[in-house]
């Protein structure tokens, strides 16, 4: 079943004058057709300005289309009725964790949604040791955020859209400004989430590596799905889609170091095969080539 | 051009229950012309430390010689420390301000008290250098993409024609070809203008490809200070330190444990691409 399907959708930036008059106009995304899986980790790709944050902010009714449709677990986000049900189907987390954080203690600041929504009291505190536990900060529960580093901060962020039970948590750029460990932590915490709870997570990142585990990869360029040189749309599983080195080049987007040295060395002569994602698959081959 | 730190240290809070120091007892010496990768957590120190390194900051304790000058002495000129002495800051597009973007960047060597002219030249020269062509010198530099914005910015610093250049994390938020293009052109910089360049920088792979020296910081202390190859030698405690040696350099360890021999301090993929042919008799 899909969670989110978007029919050729279109959108638009206006830009207006002082008088609030419409003087021009930046198309953001043009036609876009993508459907996205429940419980599927998908990642988009693109680079900056391809249109990846205002599909992203499509999802959960932020942005509304200027044309098409976005259907998010069947219901069309233009219909105001369903704004509530489908923010709370569909949570989003942003790059600055400290836009996000409203409290000063950690565990107040995960129950905020649900209190707003008018969960009982008892039931806010089990919401908040869940998604505590679920993002590996229980221990933190009773700290101010100040205290957290950035990737603290960021889990924390997590929770707080965890404890609203959504059935999709949609990510732009989640760790962009975080340390390596942090990336890290964010990262498995989310993958943990998709795969024992069954979130369907979309990710924007510039990461390539971040891209590497997840189920499907879609990348985006000038507000469509990007296309290959070879016609096909780019929209696979990270194996088919870092197959493209010269593909992502050309769009601005690179591959994971491994797959780029994978390349390099195919370039080179060895009889390596595409599209290698990880240490072990390229020690593998390369061990298997050795033994030749 | 050499920057030397002497046992410099930044306490806030000093002598209340709060006192933290954000930099304990740090002493190096950058050489002229040398590229220098900064690493470190969140909250290790590095945007602390590069403050100090043009005054922004002054010191707790120890201090700072700029050409084997005292910089926090008495009567120092401190305005003539910051044209020699770069710091271009996190997100620095949030800095722009001016109508068109070589008003802004002219901006810069005015207050350093060259002549309209003088700083007009330096601006053109500066941008042209950052990769930003004549058509946009009349735009907002609102209007610009985030890349070319990012460019604008540091264009701004290279205006004052620094010796040393210090910028804090210059990629972050920008696609992969972004980052290649302002690191391609940091890279330029130096080798052309032979410029001292201070990198902070989250991402190994990228200090790994550019410094001749890195240096790491840990909760204020001054942990490493060697070569890319012998500081990546120390992987595993760069870890339990919150970092990371190079994607390429874990490589190297996997490799080595399966049989196929390669130097175990690689860190790039040109490296890698040499080592791992050679081992397999190509």
């Amino acid at each position: 079943m899909n969670i989110i399907s978007a029919a050729h959708v279109v959108y638009d930036y206006l830009i207006r004058d002082e008088n609030d008059k419409v003087v021009d106009k930046r198309t953001a995304l043009r036609d876009v057709s993508l459907e996205i899986a429940q419980g599927s980790f998908v990642c988009l790709l693109g680079h900056n300005g391809s249109g990846k944050s205002t599909f992203a902010k499509l999802i959960n009714a932020m942005n509304l289309p200027g044309e098409g449709t976005v259907l998010v677990s069947g219901m069309d986000t233009k219909d105001e009725s369903h704004l509530l049900d489908i923010r709370m189907t569909a949570g989003m987390v942003f790059q600055n964790p400290d836009n996000q954080i409203i409290s000063n203690v950690v565990e107040e600041d995960v129950g905020f949604g649900p209190e707003n929504i008018g969960v009982p009291e008892d039931e806010i505190l089990q919401r908040v040791d869940e998604a505590l536990q679920k993002v590996g900060m229980t221990a933190y529960r009773l700290k101010s955020p100040n205290q957290l580093s950035g990737g603290q901060k960021q889990r924390v962020a997590i929770a707080g859209i965890v404890a609203m039970r959504p059935k999709c948590i949609v990510m732009d750029e989640p760790t962009a400004m975080l340390d390596p460990t942090g990336r890290k932590d964010v990262l498995s915490a989310v993958h943990e989430l998709n795969k024992k709870e069954g979130v369907t997570v979309v990710l924007i990142t510039h990461y390539m590596e971040e891209a590497v585990d997840a189920d499907r990869v879609v990348v985006l360029e000038k507000g469509e799905i990007a296309k290959a040189s070879d016609g096909s749309l780019m929209d696979g599983t990270p194996r088919e889609i870092f197959s493209k080195v010269e593909d992502l080049r050309r769009l601005r987007l690179s591959v994971p170091v491994i797959t780029e040295l994978g390349y390099e060395l195919k370039q080179a002569g060895l009889p390596l095969r595409d599209g290698i994602l990880t240490r072990d698959e390229l020690v593998k081959e390369l061990v298997r080539i050795k033994a030749q | 051009m050499s920057i030397r730190a002497e046992n410099l240290s930044y306490i806030y809070n000093e002598g209340t229950v709060m006192e933290t120091y954000a930099i304990r007892d740090v002493s190096f010496e950058i050489g002229d012309g040398t590229f220098v990768g900064l690493i470190g957590h969140t909250g290790s120190g590095k945007s602390t430390l590069i403050q100090h390194l043009n005054g922004l900051l002054k010191p707790s304790r120890g201090t700072v010689y700029f050409n084997g000058e005292d910089i926090f002495a008495e009567g120092y000129n401190m305005k003539a420390l910051r044209g020699h002495v770069g710091l271009v800051f996190q997100y620095p597009e949030y800095q722009l301000f001016e109508e068109d973007v070589l008003t802004d960047v002219m901006f810069g060597p005015k207050n350093l008290g060259c002549s309209d002219d003088v700083a007009k030249e330096r601006a053109i020269r500066a941008l042209t250098q950052c990769g930003v062509d004549e058509g946009r010198f009349d735009r907002s530099p609102f209007e610009l993409s985030g890349g070319y914005k990012r460019r604008v910015a540091i264009a701004g610093v290279i205006a004052m024609e620094p010796d040393v250049l210090i910028l804090d994390e210059p990629t972050a938020g920008l696609d992969p070809h972004g980052r290649d293009e302002i690191l391609g052109m940091i890279s330029r910089l130096h080798k052309e203008r032979k410029m001292t360049v201070i990198l902070v920088s989250h991402s190994m792979d990228d200090v790994a490809e550019h410094a001749d020296k890195i240096m790491v910081l840990n909760h204020g202390e001054l942990l490493f200070y060697d070569t890319p190859r012998e500081v990546f030698k120390h992987a595993a405690e760069l870890e339990s330190y919150g970092l990371s040696a190079p994607e390429i350099t874990y490589l190297a360890a996997d490799l080595n444990a399966a049989g196929i021999s390669v130097d175990p301090s690689m860190s790039t993929i040109e490296e890698a691409k040499e080592e791992i042919l050679k081992a397999l008799g190509r």
